[in-house]
């Protein structure tokens, strides 16, 4: 009970001290934002109706799309197709749909509507196929952060768990996992990368995020093993052990949680940089498959418009940088807010 | 605080106006983009057999500089087992065959190195009559020797050319009765004998076998076994052939590789550039070089092939003149990104045509396209036209078939498939493709119609086109899935057939004989008939034409080959390609052929500019 | 002393630990290489409109020698087929039976344990070819097994008669052309049982692809067939050049930066200068790279530097100093380019290192002291807070690969990025294997250095496993 108290408080300062740094506060904010059109990006962008009455009954087809069979009504025959925007041009009296804010789907071409410049139909403009560039931003937002996300996740969890037996355990565990640490440093990443995508051969957007989760849990490792050499003989550690406590109940109920808060400081660096290495990949051919739209692979699909198309680049290059930005001030401004050393 | 938040949100700003500017012209309707490019474009129909871009009534000069940018340098300079067409390019300058195109007839005719040639009564045996006067860039004469070496070295079962190496399996015997007549025999009447036999480029015996180390040996030795294997210096003289350090000279002192063309190897200064010098003792004196083509055989003084991997950073060397001639630009480069008056008013665009059609290519073994009724669908399916005009900028020639659309070959007669997606609905349920279980989409025998479009990483036209009929096709109840793919990964899975539908560019020329690609013996071994045509009548129609050495009858057999193809759609003929390509004006008398790579640099002559001339002297 | 012995101790253990990393590293590469698909083969094939088909022959022998220089021909790790091979022909025959295709991915498959027992099982074979009465098909597989592995000269064309009077010439002897008798190749392939035992170790994929990493020993390049060695020849100096300058700018900038930050933690300057760097960092550098060459290179916009190259058309004629610069002209853009992202990471870093020496209790003292500011930062903080900088060089290395990919195909910059690009998409294994085996290599060495010299310089250092 003791213990959680202190660590509320804990918690307390540490958000006090996070608030008084007004960047890293505005960056969080945009973070929200973000997540925010990573959950709900289908009902932003979409050329499906959100809701809409026809023929006398009320059909959600996007909702449809999560397997939510809303109003639990009949699925009409001519939904199959998908064509929602030639059903609606087709509405009689009493039907009508709502539409999401970006009423166009990240692959719906249109030839005509070929290279755009930014309109009042087409707030970014659109692609070399006709399509919404804003759609495929959105859309593209949850592929770039899942990467991040994912790819970060995995290599914090395999980090952690490295870091934390060769901290906890030292001698031969800690030796052999050292090796580990340096035989993944002395690869170059990125070839590293690239050599594995090549080598899987089929490129998917989750071969890349695990890839990336493989390559990358050194930092952490090395992080999470120098805190636990620090905590190691610490007095409720010794306690925890002199009670009889598993060691792994010791690692993970008792030492684990105090590195925590820091990893998280390093995974939000690490969205960042995946989500940078990611577009990296994409420019080298390596990325995401063509019908799912990244950031990156926007952006360096884009290149070859330059300085033609200067919507094409300029929108998923600022969605990039302005992500990127944002996780890196949280990061610092969390490291900050998290170093008791640092505190003035 | 609030104040580096305003600078962070100026800098954005900053950044949005900066590459606002970029798009200094309002932009027009996409019609008008396509009429405003300002370009040539050159049309080889038939009638017109070369275009001059660039014609004048000047005298031409000698002297200047010729800068191009290439993507990729060659990986070596042997011209039989370099694979890359950047090596090819380079050095056709450089080398010379007995015979060549005539550019004025695109017949394989053209007397070079041979002062006149002969074919036997029965086609099989072809004797050539050298120039008694032909000099390597080192003064030593070019003698039949040469010639026999030369064949020699292509036979040669160790040397790395086997893609080569398979036209000159029909050679059973070559000789040099004396010093300026070559002789080869052929055990068919294979209708490219000509061109095989008289092509090849003739490299310098002395240079690349000094000690005659090939000399023992005949072509028959070369084609049997108990020879080649028992013989150790057929292989050794082979691997020296191989890895001979001439193969990339590369440095500053460079100029050992010879040859006996109107250009001379100068220097090749690796990642950078390769440079050629015109031959002052070119050994033809006569005039005019190619009749109808050029009067000299170079007038430049030195033609640079500077190394630039990005379009971007190419087409920005163009503009700052750091490069004279781009012989390949993306196309929206051309249509959109050089419309400034000063551009074109310094800049020639064209495009021109190299003989090669993209297609898209349905593995006619795998259920769903094994009926013909679905490959036809599939391509009245996919509107060819729109794609050419939006994505393509409309610089496709439409083809039906996989011959050159202004060749005698091609059959003109035979209409297109149209765009027609109602039709196409009505052969995919008259094959039995209908959504029997109602999921959306049809399925026969319990096969949903589910197929895998794989595009290739690099190529961003497939990439398109896959996406647009990804969406198109579901809306008819197909559901297509695209699969990226690195090209060496993708031509392994060609090899293997493991694909369902492939977009991809046949390089062809003038003459195209189909048998690699067409033919059901080429289905299996990883052959290149990799998506499984099969036509008992089209087989025999390929091989009866193959031996058919009367052009007219030929052409009638390919004719109702192509009608064959025609009603099977094993692929979707998409377009020849035009390429676009841009110089500057100051080079005269810019000529363009129909043959790879489109043009030839020894018609080109530089005006002296006013300004400053760009080059540089060797 | 006490402490210098600990410290002998402490290399002599840090050397010794440096095989179990050179082991790992073998086995990720040997995985990666195991695990490839894509053939070598299709550039030199794959680009050509004919020839596909009657290539199969030469595809199948560049495979196998890919295949075996790399010692993929092999199990992994321990080979009994010296031993299996009768019983493996059984198999073999089996599925012959079935008629496969001879140029399924099947056929090569159920080859596989023959082609495994190499030389041991080629007497065996022989034997079955010349003196049994085999079907066509098992005939073709043996030819095709001698003819990889022997490397004789059996072309496709050749007919089945006359394929086995040539391996009958070459195992058992004959007459050549003057008619005396030779004899044939058999007496090679008396193995002794001892051999065989050894060879179930040695004769296996991981422990020859371990001896030939040992050995630097990568053979050709498969693309232009030009030893590895070469190509590095080529590459490296213009890596060299570029990743030294680009971390001395790095360094240059960032540390001053980095100690600017520290010394004025929380104030205006420090928030600024944090939020450009991550604004640099954050921005994709092919993005920039192709904005800079459409503004910078002398398109429709400014035209100030060149934005292809090292060098212009000519340069190798001029004089050293115009050489240099016009090198210098060259490299200019490319290298901001590259450099401006490793900013902020450089000076963060910095800044960190920094605030933790001036807590330091020796700090405190020195400005106890009354030592000016100055002095206690640039004397004494500085040189202790560079030390984890100074160790980051170790990285150099893998760092400069992986970070002139990008760049280097931008700006078609000839250095090992773009060789080791290129290598992957080629397929070139020896290339690939060679850029990653020496950069592990030599990091590790670096880090070896640096830990030591960090043991030597910092005597706080306890030698206990320190990274």
């Amino acid at each position: 009970m003791k213990q959680q108290k202190k660590s509320r408080t804990y918690l307390d300062i540490v958000k006090r001290q996070f608030a008084r740094n007004k960047l890293a506060l505005y960056s969080l904010h945009v973070i929200y934002v973000l997540l925010f059109i990573f959950i709900f990006a289908d009902f932003l962008a979409n050329d499906k109706p959100l809701i809409m009455k026809y023929k006398g009954e009320y059909y959600a087809p996007v909702l449809r799309e999560y397997g939510v069979e809303m109003f639990g009504m009949q699925w009409q025959d001519e939904f199959k197709t998908q064509q929602w925007k030639l059903l609606a041009s087709k509405f009689e009296e009493g039907d009508w749909a709502v539409w999401p804010v970006v009423p166009f789907g990240p692959n719906d071409y249109d030839l005509k509507r070929k290279l755009m410049p930014p309109n009042s139909t087409h707030l970014c403009g659109t692609d070399e196929l006709g399509r919404d560039v804003l759609s495929q931003l959105i859309h593209g937002s949850r592929v770039s952060l899942l990467v991040g996300f994912v790819a970060v996740a995995i290599y914090v969890t395999i980090g952690m768990i490295l870091g934390a037996l060769a901290g906890f355990y030292g001698g031969w565990v800690d030796v052999i996992i050292q090796r580990l640490i340096e035989v993944m440093i002395t690869f170059p990443r990125m070839f590293l990368i690239i050599t594995i995508v090549a080598v899987v051969q089929t490129q998917s957007i989750i071969n890349i995020m695990i890839i990336l989760g493989l390559t990358g849990w050194t930092g952490v490792a090395r992080f999470t093993r120098g805190e636990f050499l620090k905590v190691k003989n610490e007095d409720y550690v010794t306690a925890a052990k002199a009670l009889g406590f598993s060691d792994f109940r010791t690692i993970f109920r008792h030492v684990l949680p105090n590195t925590l808060t820091p990893v998280l400081v390093t995974a939000t660096f690490g969205v960042a940089a995946a989500i940078l290495i990611e577009s990296g990949l994409s420019f080298l051919g390596f990325g995401a498959p063509p019908e799912q739209a990244t950031w990156g692979s926007l952006l360096s699909s884009a290149r070859d418009m330059l300085p033609s198309g200067w919507w094409l680049t300029t929108f998923p290059g600022l969605a990039i940088f302005i992500t990127v930005t944002v996780y890196n001030l949280v990061g610092e401004g969390l490291r900050d807010a998290l170093d008791p050393r640092l505190k003035q | 605080m609030k104040r580096s938040i305003l600078i962070q949100l100026s800098i954005l700003l900053a950044l949005i106006l900066l590459t606002n500017l970029v798009d200094t012209k309002s932009r027009a309707n996409y019609e008008e983009i396509l009429g405003q490019a300002g370009g040539v474009k050159v049309d080889l129909t038939g009638d017109v057999k070369i275009f001059n871009s660039s014609p004048t009534h000047e005298t031409p000069r000698k002297g200047g500089t010729l800068i191009k940018a290439e993507s990729a340098e060659p990986e070596n300079l042997n011209y039989y087992t370099s694979t890359s067409a950047a090596a090819k390019r380079f050095l056709d300058y450089i080398y010379e065959s007995l015979i060549n195109y005539d550019y004025t007839t695109w017949e394989y005719n053209r007397p070079v190195l041979a002062q006149h040639y002969e074919i036997s009564e029965d086609k099989k045996t072809y004797t050539f009559h050298l120039h008694k006067n032909i000099t390597w860039h080192d003064g030593k004469p070019l003698t039949s020797e040469d010639v026999l070496f030369s064949l020699k070295a292509i036979m040669n079962p160790y040397v790395d050319d086997a893609p080569l190496r398979a036209y000159y399996r029909n050679v059973v015997e070559a000789r040099t009765p004396d010093k300026y007549t070559f002789i080869v025999r052929t055990s068919d009447t294979y209708f490219l004998n000509l061109e095989y036999m008289g092509g090849f480029a003739i490299l310098p015996k002395h240079q690349w076998d000094p000690n005659g180390m090939m000399d023992r040996f005949d072509v028959q030795d070369l084609k049997d076994p108990q020879v080649f294997n028992n013989e150790s210096d057929i292989k050794e003289w082979a691997d020296q052939f191989n890895t001979n350090p001439l193969n990339r000279p590369a440095g500053m002192d460079a100029g050992k590789l010879i040859g006996s063309g109107p250009y001379k190897f100068h220097r090749w200064i690796t990642g950078e550039y390769m440079m050629l010098v015109r031959n002052e003792n070119y050994w033809n004196k006569e005039k005019p070089h190619i009749s109808g083509f050029t009067e000299e055989p170079g007038y430049l003084d030195t033609i640079i092939v500077k190394s630039i991997s990005d379009a971007t950073a190419m087409l920005t060397a163009l503009k700052a003149g750091d490069v004279d001639f781009l012989p390949r630009m993306r196309a929206i480069q051309y249509f959109e990104q050089t419309n400034t008056p000063d551009f074109l008013e310094k800049f020639q665009k064209v495009t021109f045509v190299v003989p090669a059609y993209s297609y898209v290519g349905w593995n006619n073994d795998k259920p769903y396209f094994q009926d013909k009724r679905v490959r036809q669908a599939m391509t009245m399916l996919i509107d060819r036209n729109a794609y050419n005009k939006y994505i393509g900028y409309d610089l496709g020639i439409p083809t039906i078939g996989p011959f050159y659309p202004f060749s005698p070959q091609y059959n003109d007669t035979i209409p297109r498939w149209p765009y027609d997606p109602d039709r196409a609905v009505e052969l995919l349920d008259e094959a039995g493709w209908i959504d029997h279980d109602g999921d959306g989409i049809r399925d026969k025998d319990g096969v949903p119609f589910k197929f895998i479009f794989s595009v290739s990483a690099g190529s961003r036209g497939s990439k398109l086109l896959a996406l647009m009929m990804k969406e198109d096709l579901q809306k008819i109840g197909i559901v297509v899935g695209i699969r990226q793919l690195e090209w060496s990964v993708y031509v392994e899975n060609l090899r293997d057939r493991q694909f369902d539908c492939v977009m991809l560019l046949w390089i062809g020329g003038l003459q195209a004989d189909p048998y690699q690609i067409w033919h059901s013996d080429n289905i299996g071994n990883r052959g290149s008939n990799y998506i499984g045509f099969r036509n008992a009548e089209a087989d025999s129609l390929i091989i009866a034409a193959r031996y058919e050495m009367n052009p007219v009858r030929r052409d009638s057999m390919y004719w109702r080959f192509q009608e064959i193809l025609h009603e099977e759609q094993p692929y979707t003929f998409m377009f020849y390609q035009r390429d676009p390509g841009a110089y500057d004006r100051v080079f005269q008398d810019v000529k363009w052929i129909p043959i790879r790579p489109g043009y030839n640099n020894v018609s080109w002559w530089r005006r002296v500019s006013s300004g400053a001339n760009v080059g540089m002297a060797p | 002393m006490h402490g210098d012995a600990q410290l002998i101790n402490y290399i002599l253990k840090r050397i010794l630990l440096i095989f179990p990393t050179i082991f790992g590293i073998s086995i990720i590469i040997f995985i990666i290489i195991k695990m490839a698909p894509g053939d070598p083969t299709a550039f030199k094939m794959g680009s050509q409109q004919t020839g596909l088909a009657s290539d199969q022959n030469l595809a199948k022998q560049v495979v196998e020698q890919t295949r075996e220089i790399y010692g993929l021909d092999k199990p992994v790790l321990l080979n009994f087929k010296v031993f299996t091979y009768e019983s493996d022909w059984e198999d073999v025959r089996g599925f012959l039976a079935t008629g496969p295709d001879q140029n399924s991915r099947e056929w090569d498959d159920a080859l596989e344990p023959l082609k495994q027992a190499d030389d041991v099982a080629v007497p065996f074979l022989v034997d079955q070819l010349i003196h049994q009465n085999l079907t066509e098909p098992e005939q073709r597989a043996i030819l095709e097994v001698l003819t990889l592995k022997q490397k004789l000269s059996i072309t496709p064309e050749m007919s089945l008669m006359a394929s086995k009077a040539y391996v009958n010439k070459w195992f058992y002897g004959g007459e050549d052309s003057s008619g005396v008798f030779k004899p044939g190749a058999e007496s090679d392939y008396q193995i002794s049982t001892l051999k065989k035992l050894a060879m179930i170790i040695t004769d296996a994929q991981y422990p020859r692809w371990l001896g030939r990493m040992i050995r630097f020993d990568f053979g050709n390049s498969i693309k232009d067939n030009r030893p590895v060695w070469e190509h590095f020849k080529e590459t490296v100096p213009v890596s060299l050049i570029f990743t030294l300058t680009s971390f001395i700018i790095a360094y240059l900038v960032a540390i001053p930066l980095g100690i600017y930050s520290a010394t004025h933690q929380y104030t205006l300057g420090d928030k600024v200068t944090t939020v450009i760097l991550f604004i640099l960092y954050s921005l994709p550098n092919f993005w920039v790279a192709t904005m800079a060459i459409v503004f910078f290179g002398g398109g429709d916009f400014l035209d100030w530097f060149p934005v292809s190259g090292l060098h212009s058309v000519g340069a190798e004629l001029m004089g050293r100093g115009e050489y240099l610069l016009d090198m210098l002209h060259h490299i200019i853009l490319p290298l901001i380019i590259w450099t401006y992202g490793s900013f902020s990471a450089l000076s963060r870093y910095m800044r960190g290192s920094m605030l933790e020496v001036i807590r330091q209790d020796y700090i405190r003292t020195a400005r106890a002291k009354g030592l000016s500011e100055k002095i206690v930062v640039y004397k004494h903080a500085l040189r202790n807070s560079l030390i984890p900088i100074i160790t980051m060089l170790a990285n150099l290395l893998p760092l400069a690969i992986s970070g002139s990919i990008i760049i280097e195909s931008i700006f078609s910059i000839p250095g090992i990025g773009q060789l080791a690009f290129n290598a992957v998409l080629y397929r070139d294994y020896p290339i690939i294997m060679a850029v990653s085996t020496l950069s592990a290599i030599l990091t590790l060495a670096g880090i070896l250095l640096s830990d030591i010299l960090y043991a030597l310089v910092d005597p706080r250092i306890t030698f206990e496993e320190s990274r």
